[in-house]
């Protein structure tokens, strides 16, 4: 009876756990990545007759041109179907977050077709009609200003189709270093998108990823020919291998050398010689607008004792996705800058995964002891969790901040989540007195939300791609905190017409880098451009002479950098108040400049019907890893707690049991004395 | 001659668990368990006339594979098999202690997994949820997921303890074929047995779980650490309740008298 009654209580409290197994309801499962499983019907020499073609990306070759300041950047995406089945393949690839993409050509065999720019949901119902109506389509569209989607459909077996995207940038140097950064690879983000209701923007996060180590079948390309026209100097790729050839003192030609590179920023850096930056006016005239760049040499930065003094928070992510190289960086970068703050200084630690835990509940001042606390708290930290950056730039603003002391706010994080937008809006609304300066640590980090971060701060991004970079970074955000270059900046333009300048307003120039600002001007070229500050305490003043500008034969580069600098001000300000009237005028520049956009997208169509049968498989891109990030960053590495190996857990059944035996002898031992001695 | 005819009769049983040794499915820790059934065969049973009971068991067993065969699968085919041999090899009755080492080589932990698996890691999260709960952290058992303060720990296949029964199983018929206990005894340790490793596992679960989300700082190796000395204290429970269980637990010495067996208080 006693059996039967523990038997029963046993099976209902079993019931009673399974009855508390509740679906998730559909609101909490979010989209997230996964990693990539290889289908079974892929063999080493490729998919079996009938079978789509799982990887129908097969390389990127990425070309591109600088000529002075401005780079022009062609990408060509090889697609190719090895398969038995018709396929549409999707591929979610990164961009430079100031690229100005301006064209979309797809070629299918000997034919050529350049995309149209159109709204986005008019691009997405253009290529949906073509897909569904057999016709080969390419489709552009922009997910975040860094990460574009390319969907081709209708890739026959057999088929070889070239998608190229085009677009321009502006190179600014820092320090008068120039640098030119190719962006890799889209991290795996965190995301708490509902997977049940996302937007159409946001289902890209729910991208395969393959494992770290996994080889990645697409090869990738990249050559730059520079063009300066100045003589330069220390031409250097710290991130491939590359083979560089001089043509001339003032042009080169670099190409790397690794063809499995595409998991990590590229990133190409040079001066010119004397340490010259290229400043002055450059002027172009188009039918309908005409359209200027003004960039003005800064003056040297003042001396370190002249600056109050300054509150840090470090706002540090400790999630899964920084676990190795990402972390121990992060903790380096903090522990240098630590390590260099003045007495008079005070600070405070925020980390964050999941959820967020401070090292004081207020900042605290920079004394030794303070500082080694922080320290050891950053050590322990291994890295493990969700990414959760809103609750934790809360939790920073909220802090109590004391009078007269200014503060700056240092965010370290690779980025790998999907809520930039509200990050800024949140970042704007609460500055108020301070600073906001974002740390980017990996080889392929969200470079959109470290540089919004730090654009919504009016303070800097810095990016570390390796540990080694670590070190220069951390003291070039001290300079750059304790010193600015050059504050309350005003431009005035006296005796020219000009409008629609942009910035509106010039925030403060932290880093040793041109004053950069685009416009439209009409009427005749002349009069004079007026910057004025403050640098330290001294008042600045610097002029230029319109008469002397260089003028551009063609204005397409110079109107479309303007517009997608509009663009992204208007981007920022719909994070802040989205409305309607700012999206017609996103679209409308979109439009009008021939650019992506967030509403508006490349849409190519080929109108011969090509696919008669009724099957198409759709095929998400696997992507790499990017480099240094391990497997946990994948969304589906939720922490578990398996059972220790059946070896070490039959070793230690075989240690139970030689104990049992041995005490069992110690007894019989002992029991065969006692009786001996009774005996006796 | 009616071993070896059981023997003979179990042939395809025997080709088929050498086949799933070779196709490395499964662990080949079972060996051990099959050694450790070698080295107890009853050795009087096989000269033994059958007693009426074990005369009885044995059809049964025997009906049982040979209708059974075409339809089960070979894992059932196997038990079944086996239960005809521990009737004709033991000298006193069923064998449950010796069995028990004849079934453990059989690859039943996939079986187990597949069919008890899931209810076990869901019984281990409440009760892992409840413990936590004692020690304040206020985690909400769901499913086979722990979650806390916005984080997730997952009890997943490889956590559901089925590995630590098998061996804790396993130790435990090595121990009742030592001391040469009845069915009775073998059956209350066993039944220990499963009930202290599903403890054990519910409070590796608990650290495991103040681990992972960092509210106790341990080094890399500290998973595989906890769950062993978690283990062996499991094990230290069930040495403890063998003790316990009397030393007349043996079968009684008393020739064809399958009933003559010795109670355990």
């Amino acid at each position: 009876m006693k059996h039967l009654v523990f038997g029963f209580s046993l099976l209902l409290f079993g019931f009673v756990s399974l009855l508390r197994a509740v679906e998730p309801e559909a609101g909490d499962r979010t989209l997230s990545p996964y990693f990539w499983v290889k289908p079974t019907s892929a063999g080493a020499d490729g998919p079996s007759a009938g079978q789509a073609d799982p990887l129908p990306l097969k390389s990127t070759r990425v070309e591109t041109t600088v000529v002075g300041v401005f780079a022009e950047v062609k990408v060509v995406q090889h697609y190719a179907n090895r398969g038995g089945v018709p396929l549409e393949a999707v591929y979610v690839f990164p961009g430079s977050t100031r690229a100005a993409v301006h064209g979309l050509t797809m070629t299918i065999g000997d034919r050529r077709l350049e995309a149209k720019t159109k709204e986005r949901g008019e691009a997405r119902r253009t290529y949906e009609t073509a897909k569904t109506a057999g016709k080969t389509a390419s489709l552009l569209e922009q997910q975040r200003p860094n990460v574009f989607q390319m969907n081709v459909a209708n890739i026959l077996p057999g088929d070889d189709i070239a998608v190229e995207l085009r677009y321009t940038e502006l190179l600014v140097p820092t320090s008068g270093t120039y640098e030119f950064v190719y962006p890799g690879v889209v991290g795996p983000r965190y995301s708490h998108t509902p997977s049940a209701t996302p937007s159409p923007e946001a289902t890209w996060v729910q991208n395969p990823y393959l494992r770290k180590g996994e080889p990645d079948a697409a090869t990738f390309d990249l050559n730059v020919h520079l063009v300066a026209g100045v003589p330069l100097q220390d031409v250097r790729c710290s991130t491939h291998r590359t083979r560089l050839a001089y043509v001339s003192d003032q042009e080169a030609r670099i190409e790397m050398d690794d063809t499995a590179g595409g998991n990590r920023d590229f990133i190409l850096n040079y001066r010119l010689v004397g340490g010259k930056v290229q400043s002055g006016l450059v002027l172009t005239e188009g039918k309908d607008e005409n359209f200027f760049l003004l960039t003005v040499q800064p003056p040297a930065r003042p001396a370190p004792e002249q600056i109050p003094p300054r509150e840090y928070v470090f706002i540090v992510d400790v999630s899964g996705s920084m676990n190795g190289f990402p972390l121990k960086t992060a903790k380096r970068v903090v522990g240098d800058l630590l390590a260099t703050l003045r007495p008079q200084d005070s600070f405070n630690v925020v980390l964050f995964a999941g959820g967020s835990q401070v090292f004081a509940p207020a900042s605290v001042p920079a004394t030794p002891q303070a500082i080694t606390a922080a320290q050891a708290l950053l050590e322990e930290q291994n890295g493990g969790g969700a990414t959760e950056l809103l609750p934790a730039l809360k939790t920073a603003f909220a802090m109590p901040q004391a009078a007269d002391v200014a503060r700056t706010f240092l965010v370290i994080t690779d980025g790998y989540v999907d809520v930039e937008a509200e990050a800024f809006e949140l970042v704007r609304a609460n500055l108020g007195r301070a600073n906001l300066f974002a740390f980017g640590i990996g080889s392929s980090v969200n470079r959109h939300l470290i540089e919004g971060l730090a654009r919504s701060g009016q303070g800097e991004p810095f990016i570390a791609t390796d540990p080694e970079m670590s070190t220069d970074v951390a003291a070039k955000f001290r300079q750059y905190v304790s010193t600015p270059v050059l504050t309350h900046v005003k431009v005035q333009f006296e005796g020219w017409t000009t409008y629609d300048v942009e910035p509106a307003s010039v925030p403060d120039l932290l880093a040793e880098r041109p004053l950069v600002v685009f416009g439209k001007w009409r009427g005749p070229a002349q009069g004079r451009a007026v910057v004025t500050g403050l640098s330290g305490a001294a008042p600045y003043r610097a002029e230029h002479d319109i008469g002397t500008a260089k003028k551009l034969e063609k204005s397409e580069g110079l109107s479309r950098l303007w517009a997608r600098t509009r663009i992204a001000e208007l981007g920022d300000l719909m994070a802040l108040q989205p409305n309607d009237e700012r999206k017609t005028q996103i679209t409308n520049l979109g439009l009008t400049y021939n650019l992506l956009t967030r509403y508006t997208s490349f849409v190519a169509v080929d109108e011969e019907v090509r696919r008669t049968t009724p099957t198409l498989q759709t095929i998400k891109q696997p992507l790499a890893l990017p480099a240094g990030v391990e497997n946990s960053a994948v969304g589906g590495m939720v922490p578990a707690a398996p059972e220790p190996a059946l070896l070490s857990l039959v070793g230690v059944g075989a240690l139970v049991l030689a104990l049992a035996h041995r005490r069992r002898k110690t007894r019989e031992r002992e029991a065969k004395d006692s009786t001996a001695s009774s005996t006796e | 001659m009616l071993t070896l005819a059981v023997l003979l009769a179990g042939w395809p049983v025997v080709r088929w668990y050498v086949a799933r040794l070779q196709d490395g499915a499964d662990e080949p820790l079972g060996l051990l368990a099959l050694v450790a059934a070698l080295a107890f065969a009853p050795r009087k049973g096989w000269s033994e006339l059958l007693s009426e009971v074990r005369a009885r068991g044995l059809v049964w067993g025997l009906i049982g594979y040979i209708l059974g065969f075409p339809f089960l699968p070979p894992l059932g085919r196997a038990l079944l098999w086996m239960v005809a041999l521990a009737w004709v090899v033991a000298p006193r009755g069923f064998a449950w202690a010796w069995g028990t080492l004849l079934v453990l080589p059989l690859p039943v932990v996939a079986s187990l997994q597949f069919y008890l698996g899931y209810p076990l890691r869901c019984m281990t999260t409440q009760v892992a949820a409840f413990l936590l709960g004692c020690g304040g952290v206020a985690a909400r058992g769901e499913g086979t997921v722990l979650r806390w303060a916005g984080e997730r720990v997952l009890i997943d296949a490889p956590c559901s303890g089925i590995q630590m029964l098998w061996t804790l199983l396993l130790v435990a018929a090595v121990v009742a074929n030592l001391r040469q206990w009845d069915g009775n005894a073998t059956f209350r340790l066993f039944r220990f047995a499963s009930a202290a490793v599903f403890l054990a596992n519910s409070v590796r679960a608990v650290v495991l779980f103040c681990i992972e989300l960092h509210l106790w700082p341990a080094p890399p190796f500290a998973h595989e650490a906890v769950g062993l000395v978690i283990f062996a204290l499991a094990g230290g429970a069930l040495l403890w309740r063998a003790e316990r269980i009397e030393p007349a637990r043996r079968t009684s010495p008393q020739e064809g008298n399958d009933s003559a067996e010795v109670r355990p208080t």
